[in-house]
């Protein structure tokens, strides 16, 4: 511990919203575990706050700079509390989780493309005022530095493989997906439009046609975009195979682990990833995947798994047939993936984060 | 198989032409027909979307609530969203617009599909004709060339239809940052190694509408504008103009009807037409650009250079 308890630094932490189970709560929560143990007084605010958490989430509206030391705001979308942190007397770190391109929401959900389009222009106008950007991927990183951030690095989103060993399978999900022994292919990831379940579909269609009549597609995932939903829905009914493709809507923990059990291929052909934990979920339960290069997908998934380049459903679909019938390329898949979530671990950061924190404190960055 | 037997790309290639082997049953080619059809909203859709996104703002409007809740609300909803389609139908019948020309070119086709064997043009040998007839490499090279001098260094580039890897190296070569329009899955793939290069894929205007004004030093638009028809070609260069910063330099290449070897490469689907240079001049001229010829050893192509 490098401070002591009199002299301790004070560190604020920012988010729009903090909710239990949320990608973005969560790596806060890890930061904050991380910078405690490293010596800091960690605060957190957010806009939306939990009815209960197991971490103590403050208003922003009581942000006071002059309590702390530095600020770390957390953006992934457009909201008001990414404009408190303009102009602060303190250090302010931005650790830049992605924008999805708000394009892909522009006929589908009009106020969360607004907030998109806002968050872009908050991300550039930030650029200013931080004295250090953070990527969550090397992807976000080069956005970073398009946006002229002075400093730029890169913390990946932590992978906590001890949490997913706690889950249970779901029993009922794997007696179902088990049944008259079918090959399963899964995606799991909300229903909206730059997840591109249309192409899953599409190439879906011709795997079971022309390769394996006994499969299934199991779109698994969150339905927010319901006009997204419809298209896809319509697809499918045009294409008369919707007694093959299985949409369970949200799924828990312990269903998604069965998800991820009994399929024999995980795949996706999403075109915007700014980090894809799916990939180390699918790394973890040893389902081999394909998945189509976007984004920070290829630098998550390393060589564990197929990457295409192309989302032709010729190809999608012979590409899941030799996955599903070669064994020893998933085998040399399933080994490489049992290596890349390692990557990811926690504890390779824990130094990072508390000396780049301490040498921004120490006014190395200004 | 130990690890060293496992070759990915050696596998792809065979994935590949395993689905170019199976894509060659009649019924698999059709179905890819359809799928390929199968396009995210259709003009319609979107039109839909819309019109209810243009209600949703309305509901954040002040009005009285009985507008916006309710049973008779929502019938009147559904009535008014019909009449905008019916009104929409009867407009578009006074309307020459590029919808009713391909319409012409949809009905010709299928004409002729009824009237001989279809299956014998498919089979022309599009890649052959390319090899043969479309510029050479060395040929792009001395286009490429000619303009390299013209790239100002350390600024922001945007390539519009990116279909020239090698204007892409020179101006790399001027530690310049590129971004590119395009839905060239090749091209995309060679600028994934690129640092420097970034591909966005959407729709050309979509993407063109989203940019904000004077944001790039230098836009280039090479072998593009003659898939456009006049509207949209004037649109482009436009939009062109509105992003260039002041004194940014706007390239276009195209084309040069003056010599007859050109016409041996426009053997082209979407070919709408060849546009003279002193006619793409008058064009450039009238939107407020000045424009100077460079001069190429490719007689088939020429290339201008305006400035704002």
């Amino acid at each position: 511990m490098f401070f002591s308890r009199q002299n301790k630094k004070r560190i604020a932490q920012l988010l729009p919203s903090f909710a239990e189970h949320d990608a973005m709560s969560d790596y806060v929560k890890s930061w904050n575990e991380i910078l405690t143990k490293g010596g800091f007084s960690m605060s957190t605010f957010a806009r939306f706050l939990p009815g209960r958490s197991s971490l103590k989430i403050r208003s922003y509206l009581d942000f006071n700079q002059n309590e702390f030391d530095l600020a770390i705001l957390h953006l992934g979308i457009g909201d008001p509390i990414n404009d408190i942190v303009k102009d602060l007397s303190i250090p302010l770190v931005v650790y830049y989780h992605n924008i999805t391109p708000a394009r892909f929401y522009k006929y589908y959900n009009w106020d969360l493309y607004e907030l998109l389009v806002r968050g872009r222009e908050q991300l550039n106008e930030l650029a200013s005022f931080a004295c250090l950007g953070i990527g969550a991927s090397k992807f976000s990183e080069k956005e970073l530095i398009e946006n002229n951030y002075r400093q730029t690095s890169v913390i990946p989103v932590f992978f906590d493989p001890r949490k997913l060993g706690r889950i249970q399978s779901s029993s009922r999900i794997k007696k179902y997906l088990n049944k008259e022994e079918i090959t399963n292919i899964t995606f799991l990831g909300r229903f909206s439009k730059h997840k591109a379940q249309i192409d899953l579909v599409k190439a879906f269609y011709i795997y079971r046609k022309y390769y394996n009549p006994k499969s299934r597609l199991n779109l698994v995932g969150n339905i927010v975009e319901q006009a997204y939903l419809g298209e896809v829905t319509k697809l499918i009914r045009a294409l008369k195979i919707a007694e093959f493709i299985n949409i369970p809507g949200i799924v828990s923990d312990e269903e998604m682990r069965a998800y991820y059990e009994e399929s024999s291929v995980f795949i996706s052909m999403s075109e915007h990833e700014g980090f894809f934990v799916p990939v180390l979920e699918a790394n973890y339960y040893k389902v081999p995947m394909i998945a189509f290069d976007a984004g920070a997908v290829s630098e998550t998934m390393g060589e564990a798994g197929i990457l295409l380049d192309t989302k032709k459903p010729e190809i999608v679909a012979s590409t899941i047939d030799r996955l599903v019938r070669d064994h020893n390329l998933r085998k040399y898949i399933i080994e490489k993936g049992t290596t890349n979530y390692k990557r990811f671990d926690q504890s390779l950061f824990t130094d990072v984060v508390v000396s780049t924190m301490k040498n921004i404190i120490n006014s190395r960055f200004k | 198989m130990s690890e060293q037997q496992i070759d990915i790309k050696l596998i792809m290639a065979e994935i590949k032409d395993e689905a170019m082997r199976r894509s060659r049953q009649s019924d698999f080619e059709r179905d890819l027909e359809f799928l390929n059809k199968s396009v995210s909203m259709n003009d319609e859709g979107e039109d839909m979307v819309d019109l209810l996104h243009q209600v949703e703002r309305a509901k954040r409007l002040d009005l009285p609530s009985s507008v916006r809740k309710g049973f008779p609300a929502r019938i009147f909803n559904v009535l008014l969203l019909k009449l905008y389609f019916v009104m929409k139908k009867i407009m578009s019948s006074f309307l020459i617009t590029q919808t009713k020309l391909d319409a012409v070119i949809i009905q010709q086709l299928s004409e002729l599909k009824k009237s001989i064997k279809f299956e014998q043009i498919d089979r022309f040998p599009y890649q052959e004709f390319e090899r043969v007839f479309r510029q050479k490499k060395e040929e792009m090279a001395k286009t490429v060339e000619a303009v390299k001098d013209q790239i100002p260094k350390d600024i922001s580039v945007l390539d519009i239809g990116g279909t020239n890897k090698l204007f892409g190296e020179a101006a790399l070569e001027h530690n310049c940052n590129i971004l590119v329009s395009t839905q060239d899955s090749d091209y995309e793939a060679w600028a994934r190694s690129r640092e420097k290069i970034r591909i966005d894929n959407t729709p050309l205007f979509e993407f063109l509408n989203n940019m904000r004004d004077e944001q790039f030093g230098m836009v280039v638009v090479i072998d593009l504008l003659h898939l456009y028809d006049i509207n949209r070609v004037i649109a482009i260069l436009h939009h062109a103009k509105r992003i260039l910063t002041e004194g940014g330099k706007l390239l276009v290449q195209n084309y040069d009807p003056r010599d007859p070897q050109t016409y041996v490469s426009l053997f082209d689907p979407r070919l709408k037409q060849v546009i003279h240079p002193e006619l793409m001049k008058f064009v450039l001229s009238q939107i407020g650009l000045k424009t100077i010829d460079i001069s190429t050893k490719d007689k088939r192509k020429y290339v201008l250079l305006a400035t704002k």
